[in-house]
């Protein structure tokens, strides 16, 4: 019994090592399914859920003034995210980051309980929170944090229109910051590192593909102190007057460079996105409107290209007359309570004498000043590098009707921009010659050497010279002895128009009761003009006259400008007059005295 | 009663495999918890903190393994009842919460001051005692169905059902496995062995459809891209080891799937293996588990006493079993249920309860020459009717009548 036994153990304890043997040899087997025939599919497989491609993150380029004041520069910054499939306590890893983030416990928490993977939690904050995020990271699985850059704007509301602003991606979103956004972006490079299982990058394996290629410097030809001045004399203007809006450009005659361009009401850039959108956008470049008397000088200078002679008497005015079938009417001023009288060009520009001007038009026919005002830009899209510029609108010659002839005439039945009426005033400056306005003087590569120069746009001769000498002395007694004299000023000889529009009822029939733009044109020094200024005031309250609202602020940022380009004095200031003026009593008083002695 | 025989010489070739495996334990810890550890708080960023426990627990559990090859069959036929009840209580005890520690929603653990212990690992211990005693005891018992049964099977079904239930798929299938192959060895009919696995693997497959936890599980194991970030995570992870290993692997500290795989040091300790030494070194550890089974095998081939010979047996399978449903499950070939690998994986109950089963192994090879009287097991049974069964009389009453009909 006992052999039988032992013989039946030893015969089972050899079956059992046959059976262990197969099962490891199964296993061996599966091992070796694994590890050789697999070997590449798992391989290749567990490379691509390892290794990740990452952008090398170029900087962004910076935008300067054209005296390389920084507009747009980059700050470090750090963005938290969550994998909420990875977090392990969401309640007690929202009280945390809210701690470390300084938000609402509550927000996060929602935000993890939500239906996506992946969240933002908080983006381009601090580069100090990310630090303290990273810190505490192995207290808080499932919340990451990426080093980034944001823009931020030194200067802060200055120029926000031209600048723009970027949105979380670094891409540009409005302004130069949209439309030089290629030059500006740069390439981001690649790198490929392998993770770890949090998902974060395991330093040593980092290997880079392609550097990344810095974005380019951009360099405006704004002047930021006269960007300030001039958005100085809009908030001061705005101040007084409550206008709906506000735009004032100014401009170098002899380059076309923008110096400035102001809009009114502004925002800040580095809160963008809490404003409203409406303020984004550029007026000055991209918002028509009915000229009004600043577009007398058009007429103006094209029949004085035509040879007709600044003191012909063009028309005789009575305050309103019946042109062509409408009814064109004066605004009269003392002493000319009954009419502007006999109106020759000198007295149309200095009065500002729309029957003169409509008679002028309709001298000068439909085709002619048609292509005149094509000539002076106000019908091609300026080329400044706004990216939004609008075009003016005028219907096309053979469409006129007298009456809309004449009304072209003092610039109503028409639109456009701002910018473009600058364009006009910068020609007449620049002796007849046009130079497409700018606002890019130069992009830079990040080394420093010159990738784009911005030469002066093309010129064109619009007006002779002669036609342009002519026009400019009449925009000169405008401001010395007619309705400009706002304007005027002091040491410095001025040339320039007001402009008082009605506004166009939006569908087009007829004009706004009661609503005006008040606009204000010029240039100084007259000889060797400097600056050419265009101060447009969409509906002011309380006085809607070109003179009153729009012509001080001229003056005002024409004054400083001057003073700050250290532009010398062309004409004996009111205070030298004085002097002299006493100088020349006294010197009287003592001849008198010395014949009587 | 006999006077003690001298103990014999241990086995080398068990001393000699265990020693080896420990080493390689140790290193393998160390490998594929720094990288972890030393990102940690709570190892107090230490690269060493879990090679320097794991070593601490070799030295305990060689300690313990050599204590334990000194004990006489005697000795542990004595403690057999008392580490049965103990291991129960201690199963009961454990799935009370606030008394059992639960990590990832298994109970499985008690919070012993700095120690944690495992009940488990001690119930497969005192199940191979059990189950060695009582088939050596009645070696008639396994030979025929009959009332008997219940006793024995209610025992092993309680114990192996308190932990399938913890959850803990993987130590129950090795405790139900090791009992099947006791009862082969024990010479159970041929047709029993058969009608049991048939038994078996119905109700596996009634559990797996009944739960759909675990349907989940066998989905996950056939294709663990089903769920890459959850379930199916672990699994494909530990394919990627492997593959990525290949033939000679990619050198040792050179793995990099062990930074994903969450139990790249305890359950999953063979993937980082695989990965950085390759195939070659996981066969060779597989080598290294089949010699541990051949030297135990071979110790119950020789042991004289069919006690020596079935305690050979059973822990001999435990060590065996668990190696290869680890190595199994780490390369998908079976449905991840978490059993740690013998001696290598990191954990101080585990290791120690290894060793104990080693020393076990030892003893038995220690006292191969001892022929065990029966009448010594009814001196120190383990069901406490020693009085009934001291009757020989008694017991050739009982089995009579089965003998009977058996010869029918
Ligand atoms: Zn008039």
């Amino acid at each position: 019994m006992a052999s039988r036994q032992r013989g039946l153990v030893k015969k089972r304890t050899t079956w059992l090592f046959l059976l262990f043997s197969l099962l490891y040899v199964a296993v061996a087997g599966r091992l070796v399914y694994l590890q050789v025939i697999k070997r590449d599919y798992y391989k290749a497989k567990a490379e691509r859920v390892r290794e990740r491609t990452y952008p090398v993150r170029a900087t962004r380029g910076t935008i300067y003034d054209r005296n390389g004041r920084a507009l747009a520069v980059n700050i470090d910054t750090a963005s938290v995210f969550a994998n909420t499939r990875d977090i392990r306590d969401i309640s007690k890893t929202s009280v945390r980051v809210a701690a470390l983030l300084d938000q609402d416990t509550n927000v996060i928490e929602e935000k993890l309980n939500g239906t996506r993977h992946f969240v933002w939690l908080g983006r381009q904050l601090d580069a100090r929170i990310g630090d303290r995020i990273w810190n505490e990271r192995n207290k808080l699985p499932g919340v990451g944090m990426q080093r980034d850059t944001k823009r931020i704007y030194p200067a802060g509301a200055l120029a926000a229109q031209i600048v723009g602003f970027t949105n979380y991606e670094n891409q540009g979103a409005e302004g130069l910051e949209r439309v030089l956004n290629s030059q500006l972006q740069g390439k981001n490079g690649k790198f490929t590192a392998e993770l770890d299982s949090e998902r974060r990058v395991i330093p040593e394996t980092r290997h880079v593909l392609k550097n990344a290629e810095d974005g380019r410097d951009v360099y405006l030809t704004i002047d930021m102190t006269i960007q300030h001045i001039t958005e100085q004399a809009l908030a001061e203007l705005a101040e007084k007057y409550h206008p709906r809006s506000a735009c004032a450009v100014v401009m170098d005659p002899r380059t076309g460079e923008i110096l400035a361009l102001a809009n009114y009401p502004t925002y800040d850039p580095n809160n963008a996105r809490k404003t409203k959108s409406a303020l984004w956008r550029n007026r000055a470049v991209a918002d028509l409107y009915e000229p009004g008397s600043t577009l007398k000088t058009v007429t103006a200078a094209a029949a004085l290209n035509e040879g007709i002679s600044p003191y012909q008497v063009i028309a005789h005015c009575t305050g309103r007359e019946k042109i062509a079938g409408g009814r064109v009417s004066c605004t009269l001023h003392h002493p000319f309570q009954n009419g502007h009288g006999g109106v020759d060009m000198l007295k149309m520009i200095q009065q500002s004498c729309n029957i003169g001007a409509a008679h002028l038009a309709l001298r000068l026919g439909a085709k002619k000043l048609y292509s005149y005002e094509k000539a002076f830009g106000l019908l091609d899209k300026p080329h400044a590098g706004f990216g939004c510029e609008a075009v003016g609108y005028m219907d096309k010659p053979d469409q006129w009707r007298p009456i809309r002839l004449a009304n072209i005439g003092f610039g109503q039945g028409m639109a456009v921009t701002p910018l473009q009426m600058t364009g006009v005033y910068a020609t007449i400056a620049n002796g007849g010659v046009r130079v497409e306005p700018q606002i890019v003087r130069e992009i830079k590569n990040r080394d420093g050497t010159t990738f784009r120069a911005f030469k002066p746009g093309k010129a064109t001769r619009v007006i002779s010279k002669d036609a342009a000498m002519s026009t400019m002395r009449l925009l000169k007694s405008c401001v010395d002895v007619g309705t400009g004299k706002p304007g005027k000023i002091d040491g410095r000889t001025v040339a320039g128009k007001t402009g008082s529009a009605q506004v166009a009822k939006e569908n087009g029939r007829g004009y706004e009761n009661g609503t005006f733009i008040a606009s204000f044109m010029g240039f100084a020094p007259v000889m060797s003009p400097r600056l050419v200024i265009a101060v447009v005031v969409n509906r002011p309250q309380g006085s809607h006259w070109g003179a009153t609202v729009a012509a001080p602020v001229f003056r005002e940022i024409g004054e400083k400008s001057l003073w700050y380009l250290k532009v010398p004095s062309d004409t004996p200031s009111n205070e030298e007059m004085r002097r002299q003026e006493n100088e020349r009593k006294r010197l009287a008083d003592r001849s008198i005295k010395g014949f009587a002695g | 009663m006999r006077k003690e025989a001298k103990l014999g010489t241990p086995d080398v070739g068990v001393l000699g495999a265990v020693v080896v495996l420990l080493i390689v334990g140790v290193v393998m810890v160390f490998d594929a918890s720094y990288a972890k550890t030393g990102d940690a708080k709570w190892a107090n960023f230490d690269t060493w903190y879990m090679a320097k426990r794991q070593l601490v627990y070799a030295v305990v559990g060689l300690g313990a393994m050599a204590w334990v090859s000194t004990f006489r069959f005697s000795r542990l036929i004595k403690i057999t009842l008392s580490l049965i009840c103990i291991s129960i209580v201690m199963l009961f005890a454990v799935m009370i919460p606030g008394v059992g520690h639960t990590v990832n929603g298994a109970y499985r653990w008690f919070n012993l001051g700095p120690i944690r212990v495992q009940p488990s690992e001690i119930a497969k211990l005192a199940t191979v005692l059990y189950l060695a005693g009582l088939f050596s005891k009645r070696r008639r018992l396994v030979r025929r169905i009959s009332g008997e049964w219940v006793g024995p099977v209610v025992i092993v079904g309680c114990i192996a059902g308190l932990i399938f239930a913890e959850p803990d798929l993987g130590t129950a299938m090795t405790i139900v496995g090791t009992a099947y192959i006791m009862l082969m060895a024990a010479g159970a009919m041929k047709r029993h062995l058969f009608g049991l696995a048939t038994g078996a693997c119905g109700l596996i497959g009634l559990a797996v459809l009944l739960e759909p936890y675990r349907m989940q599980r066998v989905w996950v194991w056939l294709n663990p891209w089903r769920d890459p970030y959850g379930d199916g995570y672990q699994i494909i992870h530990s394919l990627f080891a492997l593959g990525s290993g290949g033939v000679t692997g990619v050198g040792l500290c050179l793995g990099r799937e062990k930074l994903y795989i969450p139990a790249a040091s305890t359950d999953f300790i063979f993937a980082t293996l695989a990965e950085e030494i390759g195939l070659i070194g996981g066969v060779v550890l597989l080598g290294a588990f089949l010699f541990l089974v051949y030297r135990g095998l071979d110790i119950a081939r020789r042991s004289k006493s069919t006690y020596g010979n079935l305690l050979a047996v059973g822990v001999t399978s435990i060590i065996g079993l668990q190696a290869v449903i680890n190595v199994a499950v780490v390369s998908a070939s079976i449905p991840a249920t978490g059993v740690p690998l013998p001696f290598i994986s990191y954990g101080g109950s585990s290791l120690v309860s290894m060793m104990l089963a080693a020393g076990i192994l030892l003893a038995v090879s220690r006292q191969i020459n001892v022929e065990l009287e029966e009448k010594e097991l009814y001196e120190n049974g383990t069901d406490g009717r020693r009085d009934r069964r001291a009757h020989i009389s008694g017991r050739k009453r009982r089995t009579s009548p089965a003998r009977s009909r058996y010869r029918r």
